[in-house]
């Protein structure tokens, strides 16, 4: 009788090979399955970040733009500012529906959200673009003593170059928060357009001496230049 | 102690022992075509097939079968010399050895299977033909002619059948019987009725329709690969039995031991 333990070997390497089809269509298999999920995942990851986008550029733009915009000069921030009022305002001039975000199924849904779930009516101010609406928000402003409220009146004064207003509004704002460097430059900028350079220079000196702020210093050397 | 496996692995040594002869439906009309053929006025008949189809032990089978009815006679291996096939042909002619010293003078043999003509009817059976050369095939052929003998030649096909192409074969044969590997059905019988001859039921019943159908997947029906297989096989069983009891199965064969010995035997590679 020859040795038996070669022969179970070499089948033992049959088996293994015989299964091999086998081996490679389940590897193929599992391969397709993490491709569709990866591939979904990707999907869900992209609506959130239309979600996202729209969220900010539907309501929750001075939200954001606090913790984004500490390190921007005034002139920038205050030009991202008029952009981004271009865009509120256009948002509202022009139908949604054919704007850029006109392809994102949830803009609708995501229009209706900041104005249901918060309670603002920054927008309705936008829409309307009446004085009767920025009174309104002054008059709420009293009651809820809501930054928002007070940040947005502060850079839409700016904007229409009522700097008592706006210099009010930024105050107003910094009551609140007094880290809100921002509302801080709209407060200097109002100022200083009113012809109080000095008081706000001293302002924004303090300022840097209490935050040592790299925006604030860059902004005061520009106005020293000047 | 004896295991059971060591009959059964007998049951498949290949032979042609006419005691081994299983009868299936193929071999059946085989044997039928060939005893028809053989009753017609032809001088030679040509059997052929691959090799392991039957062809031998359906020759065996014909003679045993008919030599107490025709005078028949089985060559079963070809003669090594032209000398020696003439004194054999001689002694079946003549009923006669051939004196020592002595050698057959074919023209005179020539004469006297013409004298025979309408005397006696000789049938030969050639097997393996295809060892003779072109030179014998000739005297074979002439010997045909006298009409006293008539030659039922058995060779195998070859993958580019240039035998059957040969001219002896071409336009001396009158008819032609191919012999073809089983079905699997027949296989099945084949198996099962070999091991049922020898009274291992049990075994027989231990071969499933499975395990049938993966022999036949290795052995594509022919007789000699199967018997060889079988063999194979059994003496696996038989190795496992004596030594490792607990990998072998009796109710089955475990499909391990086919393919194990369809390895041994180089039907499948690693």
């Amino acid at each position: 009788m020859y040795d038996i333990k070669p022969l179970e070997e070499e089948w033992k390497k049959y088996q293994h090979k015989k299964r091999k089809p086998f081996y490679f269509i389940i590897s193929l298999l599992a391969i397709l399955c993490i491709m569709v999920i990866f591939y979904n995942s990707s999907n869900m990851n992209l609506n959130f970040l239309h979600k996202h986008i729209n969220n900010i550029s539907l309501g929750k733009l001075s939200e954001v733009s606090n913790e984004r915009e500490k390190n921007i000069l005034l002139n920038d921030s205050l030009t991202r500012l008029e952009v981004k009022d271009i865009f509120s305002n256009s948002s509202t001039k022009v139908n949604l529906d054919s704007d850029i975000l006109v392809d994102i199924p949830i803009l609708e849904e995501e229009i209706k959200v900041p104005n249901i779930s918060r309670g603002k009516v920054h927008l309705d101010i936008i829409e309307t673009s009446s004085v009767k609406a920025y009174e309104d928000v002054e008059k709420r402003f009293l009651q809820s003593h809501d930054i928002d409220d007070a940040f947005f009146l502060a850079k839409s004064y700016y904007k229409k170059q009522n700097y008592t207003k706006a210099a009010h509004w930024a105050l107003e704002t910094n009551k609140i928060d007094d880290n809100l460097e921002e509302s801080l430059f709209i407060f200097v900028k109002s100022k200083i357009k009113l012809g109080k350079k000095s008081e706000a220079l001293s302002l924004l000196r303090s300022y840097i001496k209490r935050t040592d702020s790299n925006n604030a210093k860059k902004l005061l050397l520009q106005y020293d230049i000047n | 102690m004896k295991s059971r496996y060591e009959a059964a692995k007998n049951v498949f040594i290949d032979s042609i022992d006419i005691d081994d002869y299983i009868e299936l439906n193929s071999s059946v009309t085989a044997y039928q075509q060939l005893q028809h053929s053989m009753e017609k006025p032809l001088k030679m008949i040509l059997l052929f097939g691959r090799p392991g189809t039957g062809k031998s032990i359906l020759l065996n089978r014909v003679h045993e079968k008919l030599k107490h009815q025709k005078e028949i006679h089985y060559f079963d291996t070809p003669a090594p010399t032209e000398k020696e096939f003439f004194q054999k042909l001689f002694k079946v002619l003549t009923q006669k050895d051939l004196p020592k010293n002595t050698e057959v003078n074919f023209s005179a043999l020539i004469d006297f299977c013409k004298n025979l003509r309408g005397k006696r009817e000789i049938i030969i059976l050639l097997d393996e033909a295809q060892m003779y050369d072109a030179e014998m095939m000739e005297k074979i052929r002439l010997l045909s002619d006298t009409r006293a003998v008539k030659f039922v030649v058995s060779l195998h096909k070859t993958e580019d059948e240039d035998l059957i192409a040969k001219e002896h074969f071409q336009s001396r044969i009158w008819e032609v019987i191919e012999l073809k590997n089983a079905t699997k059905d027949d296989q099945s019988s084949y198996v099962h009725k070999k091991l049922l001859k020898k009274n291992l039921f049990e075994i027989a019943n231990s071969i499933k329709a499975k395990d049938m159908k993966l022999i036949y997947k290795f052995t594509k029906g022919n007789y000699r690969e199967c018997n060889k297989l079988m063999f194979t096989i059994f003496e696996l069983c038989e190795y496992y039995d004596k030594n490792e009891p607990d990998k072998i199965n009796y109710e089955h064969i475990p499909q391990k031991i086919i393919e194990m010995s369809a390895l041994k035997l180089g039907y499948i590679y690693v």
